[in-house]
């Protein structure tokens, strides 16, 4: 048995005169007749007292059992002093986490010749596996030469648990100091998984989901990452989603130390971009910005990020629709998705999410899928929240129902909502999809608190409102 | 992982007190109060016949709050009201009563769960969700492991788990209650010292008569701003007897421990409705959180008058599961306020607690402590 448990236990039995055999993880108030509510005042004194440590409120409130007991103080003695706190200052009363950014960000057209200054040592560059990645990594190879080189090739699609895997253990076998991402969101949250498997080997991703305390992912390697399209936000996030093996939705993982360390925000990528991969990944990030300014979480630091990105996303695609200004427009795309990706990492999103999480394994982007549900989800939020309405006038616009023609007008325009055979094929899976969204974790933070019956009303809205256009 | 398909009890109460917006708690917790009702109805019989002659039937789908029927707090006196078996009462609480009729009210383990969890979550938003010392203006309540508390002891207990270092400053000596004077000036002596944050509980006309006045007598006064908050609780008719109005209060507690009037917490709450809180900061109005919904009825048509007009203060909770205190009408006078997000952030109704309505019975577990100690 570990020490905390030993230790625990002995508390336990000194206080309630009982045995170690009748201690087991679920054993709580309603199995030691002495651990009733004054006994667990004196147990959390005698606790605190033993290891040196103090329980915040909500720490002493979840406490219901000795796992628990287990579980709290393990995080307790296993991270250094804890960086979330829970302020009750005069501003704020809800629960906040610092705002974490990338250390270190290179920008502009063309920034990506500056990795040779930050590379050295033995270098993973993971890209995608398309004929532009492939001259990318052609490129690199002229570039780079006082590196040692590895370059790794992901399978095309979103990111499933076996392409991370198979990197992981490219990874393993070459040992880099550095790992470069340089593709899409899929790309570089595959890349991310894989270094978090490299650096802990020991974890089973079966076992794994949401926050990953305790586990140290900068141990070995420095991540950079060089986001092509524009975008998932992935360099500015926390988190990596990913379908496991067996499963047709998105998990995802949570960690601080997945933030990559060094970023690239290189619009010259955009450049070569089609329209179809420009418009579905504006389209995600524009999802990102909507969607983290008005959930459950706020972050006042951040939230004023959020008009101007949507204004400049949303100028932008109008623009490269229209074929005008096409290079700066590309320009702001590549800067608002970072912004987006800022907003999103520490703001969460909502049921535009909790859908387009579903739909991966239906072979749609999640670009895609973001924009297939984003309008009807803005819809039916905004009847029941006034988030939409004050965001409307961070975009300089008078109203929500203003700010959600917008969308709809670009959205309609670039022309990448999936065919009538795609729809379908998500009609036929409506029961899993809902019960998916539902169960996914952005679920938990969209603005509007929703009954299964108005999901599925949202759901239907959404398909057959564009099957009857 | 959880769904919405979750226990709408349990939903709301599982909350933070002040983050949900109107349209959010008007929706949670009409499912909530809705639930609830339909649990005591079905298993009080009283309750549900009181219900129906109420003119009142259930329905699937929540209603308008003030259409629900409410029960005058007197009836806790006269009856132990219970809803579940009696092999799952844990205790019995009794409030302080000074007709000789105390109300008593039955508790399970899933209602003294809700009541920590309310006032500890109600509480924490206050002071901060770090676990401090405090000093606490009455006896050590772990001595007594009764399954009888009263009401008093199991207010002071409900706040404990905010406490790091929980000191005790009163003993009873001969049937009367003192004050350890000495202990207490020496331990706040200590903590001016500190940089650590406490907190002084007890009971608002004890901290008054046995502290502040003493205090001020002796012209020792403290400098602790940086880390003191005070909560007092137990109402203010005893003070009011004596002509200290709640501004004198407020600005001699101040003055003593040199903290702003911001830092000195007023909790109102009833023993009917153990567990809900309401605070106010200072002089500014009282809170209610996300787990209870406040109306205001005329004095004599009962009818929910508008905001702002006084009337007689009713509250709904889905809080109590073991016995059917979620829709009572006290004989405390009060006003509504306003609705919405203060300058504090918090969102919820304010409102004010005026008196008690003429002709009703003395209550308030300090004017009790007050008979004890005077």
């Amino acid at each position: 048995m570990d020490n905390i448990r030993l230790k625990i236990h002995s508390v336990i039995c000194n206080l309630f005169s009982v045995t170690e055999d009748q201690l087991t993880d679920s054993a709580g108030p309603g199995q030691l007749a002495k651990w009733d509510s004054i006994g667990q005042l004196r147990l959390i004194m005698d606790l605190e007292k033993a290891f040196g440590i103090q329980f915040s409120v909500d720490e002493v409130m979840s406490i219901n059992n000795i796992g628990d007991i287990v579980q709290v103080i393990s995080k307790s003695s296993g991270n250094p002093e804890s960086e979330e706190s829970e302020s009750t200052t005069e501003q704020t009363k809800v629960v906040y986490h610092p705002v974490r950014v990338p250390p270190q960000i290179f920008w502009g057209k063309g920034c990506t010749s500056a990795l040779k200054s930050v590379l050295s040592g033995r270098v993973a560059i993971v890209t995608g596996s398309s004929d532009y990645a492939v001259k990318i990594q052609e490129r690199l190879a002229v570039e780079l030469t006082s590196c040692e080189l590895m370059f790794i090739k992901r399978l095309s699609g979103e990111p499933e648990e076996i392409g991370c895997l198979e990197i992981s253990r490219q990874l393993k076998d070459f040992a880099p100091d550095i790992i470069v991402a340089i593709g899409g969101g899929s790309t570089i949250d595959a890349a991310k998984l894989a270094r978090l498997i490299y650096e802990n080997p020991e974890i089973d991703l079966n076992e794994i989901s949401g926050l990953l305390e305790s586990v140290e992912i900068r141990k070995k390697t420095t991540f950079v990452a060089v986001p092509t399209t524009y975008g998932s936000g992935s360099e500015a996030s926390s988190a990596v989603a990913i379908t496991k093996t067996g499963h047709t939705g998105k998990t995802i993982l949570v960690s601080h130390e997945i933030l990559p360390e060094i970023v690239f925000l290189d619009p010259s990528y955009g450049v070569d971009a089609s329209d179809n991969i420009l418009f579905s990944s504006a389209i995600d990030a524009l999802t990102h910005a909507v969607e983290g300014y008005v959930s459950l979480v706020r972050n006042p630091v951040l939230e004023s990020l959020a008009g101007p990105t949507i204004r400049d996303i949303l100028g932008a695609l109008k623009n490269i629709v229209s074929g005008e200004d096409r290079y700066h427009s590309i320009e702001k795309l590549c800067y608002s998705a970072y912004y987006a990706g800022l907003i999103q990492n520490h703001c969460s999103v909502g049921l535009t999410h909790s859908f387009a999480h579903q739909m991966g394994t239906l072979g749609l982007s999640h670009g895609i899928a973001n924009a297939t549900f984003l309008v009807p989800v803005m819809k039916y939020n905004a009847d029941r929240v006034d988030s939409y309405e004050k965001l409307s006038h961070l975009c300089g616009l008078s109203s929500a129902e203003e700010l959600i023609g917008s969308i709809s007008e670009i959205v309609k325009a670039t022309d990448i909502i999936p065919d009538g055979n795609t729809l379908n094929q998500i009609l036929g899976k409506k029961e899993q999809i809902i019960a998916g969204a539902m169960g996914d974790i952005t679920f938990r933070t969209n603005p509007a608190l929703l009954s299964r019956q108005e999901v599925e009303i949202v759901f239907t809205n959404t398909i057959h409102g564009l099957l009857n256009t | 992982m959880e769904t919405q398909d979750q226990n709408p009890i349990e939903l709301i109460l599982s909350s933070n007190p002040f983050t949900l917006d109107s349209g959010q708690k008007t929706k949670l917790f009409g499912e909530a109060i809705n639930a609830s009702f339909q649990h005591h109805i079905e298993n009080n019989e009283l309750f549900g016949n009181y219900c129906r002659n109420f003119g009142f039937s259930l329905s699937e789908n929540p209603v308008e709050l003030s259409e629900y029927p409410y029960i005058p707090v007197n009836i806790f006196k006269n009856k132990r009201l219970t809803s579940v078996p009696a092999d799952k009462i844990n205790a019995i609480l009794n409030s302080s009563a000074t007709s000789g009729v105390p109300s008593s009210i039955a508790i399970d383990s899933v209602t003294a769960k809700r009541q920590s969890f309310a006032s500890a979550k109600v509480m924490a938003d206050y002071l901060g969700g770090q676990r401090r010392p405090f000093l606490i203006l009455d006896e050590d309540p772990l001595k007594s492991r009764s399954a009888d508390i009263s009401a008093r002891a199991a207010a002071t207990r409900g706040f404990l788990i905010l406490s790091s270092k929980p000191d005790y400053f009163l003993y009873s000596e001969a049937g009367q209650l003192r004050l350890d004077r000495d202990s207490f000036i020496k331990t706040l002596q200590d903590y001016e010292n500190e940089n650590i944050e406490i907190c002084i509980f007890g009971f608002t006309y004890i901290l008054y008569e046995y502290v502040i006045k003493v205090l001020l007598d002796s012209r020792i006064h403290f400098n602790l701003a940086n880390n003191l908050k005070i909560a007092h609780i137990g109402g203010w008719k005893k003070l009011e007897s004596q002509k200290v109005s709640k501004f004198q209060f407020l600005d001699d507690v101040s003055k003593v421990f040199g903290v702003p009037e911001d830092n000195i917490f007023d909790i109102y709450g009833f023993t009917e409705q153990m567990g809900l809180i309401y605070i106010s900061k200072g002089s500014f109005p009282k809170k209610v959180p996300t787990y209870s919904e406040i109306i205001i009825r005329d004095f004599q048509s009962l009818q929910p008058v508008p905001d702002g007009e006084k009337g007689l203060i009713q509250i709904l909770t889905p809080l109590p599961n073991s016995y059917p205190g979620i829709s009572v009408l006290t004989e405390d006078v009060g006003r509504i306020v306003s609705r919405g997000t203060d300058k504090f952030g918090r969102n919820g109704t304010e409102f004010e607690v005026i008196g008690r309505a003429k002709k009703a019975e003395a209550r308030g577990c300090g004017d009790i402590m007050a008979e004890y100690v005077s």
